[in-house]
C-alpha cells in the first residue's frame, strides 16, 4: 500500500494538486458567501509520506513556533484527520464574524476556534469528497495541543507510524488579519480512492 | 414520515429538532417535549428564540446559517458550552448540578436537489461524563495541593537533615580532638615539667665545668691546660654553650605552644555542650583563632578592636562554631592578602561580634540566599555552603541575630548579636531544656 502513496508520478502529482485547488476553491467561496468577506485557502503543497517522517517536518512550511493545534477527523470511505494550526491569539479575530461574544474567556477562545476548525475542515473535505464522489461524515473536533509547536506534536511517540498523504494548507481572512493552516491528513488505506479518481481524470482527457 | 422513522425519533434518547431557515421549529421529538414542558404541536412553526428566550440568539443564527450554507456539521461541547438549553438536571437526587450538562450537533437536511432544507439539531445528555470528569478535575487540584504540601515538608526534612549532619560532624571532630588533646597532654605535661630540671641540671654541669676550668687555670701545669685546651676546641666547647641556652629557650617556648594549642582545642571543643554557661566570648574568640591559625595566617592580617563585654549567657562550643565559620569565610573571601577585624561591643543588654573583612564582597543577588542550606559561591567539593545557615541556627538558638552588609568589591561585614541573658525557660516556643 505504501508503494502507491511513494510512487505518485508527476503526472498524478499534478493533477491531485489540479483537484485540489478547485476543492479548495469551492470550500472558499462557500466560506466568502457565509462570512460576507473574502477569504483564501491555498493548497501550497503536497507530501505523500509518513506522518511523522523528519524531512517532512522540516519540508512543512507551516511555522515551526508555538501554536494552538485543534484536530478534527473525517470518516468514511475517505478517512483522515485534519489539524489546524492557530497561533496563540487563537481564532479571537473572528470573533464577532463568528457571532460570539465575551471571547476574552477561556472557554469562548476556545469553542470559538473549535468552531472555526469545524468549518474548516467541512470546507476542505467536502470539497476534496465532492470531486471524488465521496460521502463523509465528521467527528467533533478537539484540542490537541497548546503551547507546542507542530512539529514537536508531530514528533511525538504516539503518532508514529501513520502513513498518510498529507496536505498544506493555507487559510486567510485578510480583511481580519486573521491567519491559520491546515495539516490535511488522508490514511493510506483510502488513498486509493483519490488516486482511483486522478487515473480516471487523466485517462479521460 | 414513514412510522418506524417518527417511532425512533421518539423513542431514543437524544434530543431531536428540525429548524427552518428562519430558525423556526418545524418538529421536536419526545425528548424535547418532555424537557422543554411542550408538545411538538404546540411549538410547531414557531421561532427558537421565543420558545427558549435564554438562548445567545447571534450565536445560534450564525452557527445554523453556517450549516445551512455550506451542508457541514457543526458540533458543541459540554466543555466549552456546558448548557445550551436550560434543562433541569439529569440527576434530581444524587446530581450535585441543577442543569444538564449538552452535546450538540447541528446537521443539514439534505433534499434530493441538493438544498438543505432543514438543520437538524441534537442534544445529547451528557452530564454523567461530565458529572465524572469534573470530579476526577477536583481530585486532581486536591492531590496536587498535597504534593505541594510534601515538597515544602521534604524541603524541611532535608533542611533539618543538613542541619543535624552538621551538628554530629561538629560534635564528631569535637570528641576526636578532646581525646587527642587528652594524649597529647599528658607526655607534654611530662616533658615541660622534666624540662625544668632539665634546664638547672644543664645550669650546674656548665658552672661544674667552669669551676673545673678555674681550678686548671690555678694548677699552673702547662701540659693539663693544653690538653684541657684541646678537648675544648675538639668538642667546640664554646659554640656548645652559647647554643645550648637558644636550643632551651626554643624548645621551651614549643612546648608552650603545645600546651596552648591543646588548651585551646579543648576549650573550642566542649563536649557536653548542652550547658548554658556564662562565658568570656573574647576567650572563645581567641582561643578559635588559634585553633585556625593556619588556615589564616597567609591570608590576613587579624585587628582585634575588643570592647567591654560582660559574660554572656550561651553555649560556649557552638559559638565558637559560629566565629569559626565567620573567620574562615573571610578568610576565604580575601584574594591575596588582607585583612580580617574583629570589633565587639555592648549595647543596652545586648552585645555584638563584629567579624569584617577586606576581600571581595557579595553581590546583592547572592545576599538573600546566603543562609539557605547548601548555598555556596564556591566551585563544586570546595565547602558544604552548610557554615552560614548552621551558624545561623545557632544564633537563633541563642535568641540573637546574624547580620549581614556588604556590597561587591568593598568586603562584607557580618555581625553576632546576643542577648546577655536567655529568656526564662516555658516562657520561649523556641526554648530548649538545660543538657539537651
Amino acid at each position: 500500500m505504501s508503494s502507491q502513496l511513494a510512487n505518485l508520478n508527476e503526472e498524478q502529482r499534478d493533477a491531485l494538486q489540479e483537484l485540489m485547488n478547485v476543492a479548495m476553491g469551492q470550500g472558499a467561496d462557500r466560506l466568502a458567501r457565509l462570512t460576507e468577506t473574502f477569504v483564501t485557502l491555498s493548497v501550497p503543497r503536497i507530501h505523500a509520506v509518513d506522518v511523522t517522517n523528519t524531512s517532512l517536518l522540516n519540508q512543512l512550511t507551516i511555522a515551526s513556533q508555538p501554536a494552538i493545534i485543534t484536530r478534527q477527523s473525517f470518516l468514511g470511505r475517505l478517512r483522515g484527520e485534519v489539524m489546524v494550526c492557530f497561533g496563540v491569539n487563537g481564532a479571537d479575530q473572528l470573533a464577532d464574524l463568528m457571532g460570539y461574544e465575551g471571547v476574552e474567556k477561556h472557554s469562548i477562545q476556545d469553542e470559538l476556534m473549535l468552531d472555526v476548525t469545524n468549518i474548516l475542515t467541512g470546507a476542505c473535505i467536502n470539497g476534496l469528497a465532492q470531486q471524488v464522489d465521496i460521502k463523509v461524515s465528521y467527528g467533533s473536533p478537539s484540542l490537541l495541543s497548546r503551547g507546542r509547536s507542530l512539529q514537536e506534536v508531530l514528533g511525538a511517540e504516539e503518532l508514529r507510524g501513520h502513513q498518510a498523504l498529507v496536505l498544506e494548507i493555507h487559510f486567510e481572512v485578510a480583511t481580519h488579519s486573521f491567519y491559520c493552516d491546515l495539516l490535511v491528513c488522508i490514511t493510506e488505506d483510502t488513498v486509493g480512492t483519490v488516486i482511483e479518481v486522478i487515473d480516471q481524470l487523466l485517462s479521460d482527457i | 414520515m414513514p412510522a418506524e422513522l417518527v417511532a425512533v425519533l421518539q423513542s431514543i434518547n437524544l434530543g431531536v429538532l428540525l429548524l427552518d431557515s428562519q430558525y423556526r421549529v418545524a418538529f421536536w421529538n419526545d425528548f424535547m417535549a418532555i424537557h422543554s414542558g411542550k408538545g411538538c404541536d404546540e411549538v410547531r412553526g414557531r421561532s427558537l428564540f421565543d420558545l427558549f428566550p435564554e438562548l445567545p440568539r447571534l450565536w445560534v443564527q450564525k452557527k445554523v446559517d453556517g450549516v445551512f450554507a455550506l451542508h457541514n456539521l457543526a458540533f458543541t461541547s459540554w466543555q466549552q458550552r456546558p448548557h445550551l438549553f436550560s434543562f433541569s438536571g439529569s440527576r434530581p437526587i444524587t446530581g450535585s448540578t441543577e442543569m444538564m450538562y449538552q452535546n450538540c450537533t447541528f446537521s443539514p437536511m439534505v433534499e434530493a436537489a441538493g438544498t438543505v432544507k432543514y438543520v437538524c439539531l441534537t442534544i445529547s445528555d451528557a452530564t454523567e461524563t461530565a458529572a465524572q470528569h469534573l470530579q476526577l478535575e477536583q481530585l486532581n487540584q486536591l492531590l496536587r495541593a498535597e504534593q505541594s504540601e510534601q515538597t515544602r515538608l521534604i524541603r524541611k526534612l532535608e533542611d533539618t537533615q543538613a542541619q543535624l549532619l552538621q551538628s554530629e560532624k561538629m560534635a564528631a571532630i569535637g570528641q576526636l580532638a578532646a581525646g587527642v588533646a587528652h594524649e597529647i597532654n599528658n607526655p607534654v605535661g611530662y616533658v615541660y615539667s622534666n624540662f625544668s630540671s632539665l634546664e638547672r641540671y644543664v645550669g650546674d654541669l656548665f658552672h661544674l665545668i667552669e669551676s673545673y676550668q678555674a681550678l686548671a687555670a690555678e694548677h699552673q701545669d702547662a701540659a693539663l691546660r693544653a690538653q684541657l685546651e684541646q678537648a675544648n676546641q675538639a668538642l667546640d666547647y664554646d659554640f656548645l654553650r652559647s647554643d645550648m641556652a637558644d636550643l632551651v629557650r626554643e624548645s621551651r617556648q614549643g612546648l608552650e605552644r603545645v600546651k596552648q594549642i591543646v588548651q585551646d582545642l579543648r576549650d573550642f571543643s566542649h563536649i557536653d555542650s548542652g550547658d548554658w554557661q556564662e562565658a568570656d566570648l573574647h576567650k572563645g574568640l581567641d582561643s578559635t583563632l588559634n585553633v585556625i591559625w593556619n588556615e589564616i595566617k597567609f591570608k590576613a592580617e587579624v585587628v582585634k578592636n575588643y570592647g567591654e563585654l560582660q559574660p554572656v549567657q550561651c553555649l560556649g562550643s557552638q559559638l565558637n562554631q559560629v566565629f569559626m565559620n565567620l573567620i574562615i569565610n573571610a578568610a576565604h573571601a580575601i584574594e591575596g592578602q588582607g585583612t580580617i577585624w574583629l570589633e565587639t561591643g555592648a549595647q543596652d543588654d545586648w552585645v555584638f561580634v563584629r567579624v569584617r573583612d577586606s576581600g571581595s564582597g557579595i553581590a546583592p543577588e547572592n545576599l538573600t540566599r546566603l543562609f539557605d542550606p547548601f548555598f555556596t559561591t564556591k566551585p563544586v567539593g570546595q565547602g558544604t555552603g552548610l557554615g552560614l545557615s548552621v551558624s545561623y541556627s545557632i544564633v537563633a538558638k541563642h535568641h540573637g541575630r546574624l547580620e549581614v552588609e556588604s556590597e561587591p568589591g568593598k568586603g562584607a561585614v557580618f555581625t553576632v548579636w546576643l542577648p546577655l541573658c536567655q529568656p526564662p525557660q516555658g516562657n520561649s516556643a523556641v526554648d530548649l531544656p538545660a543538657g539537651e
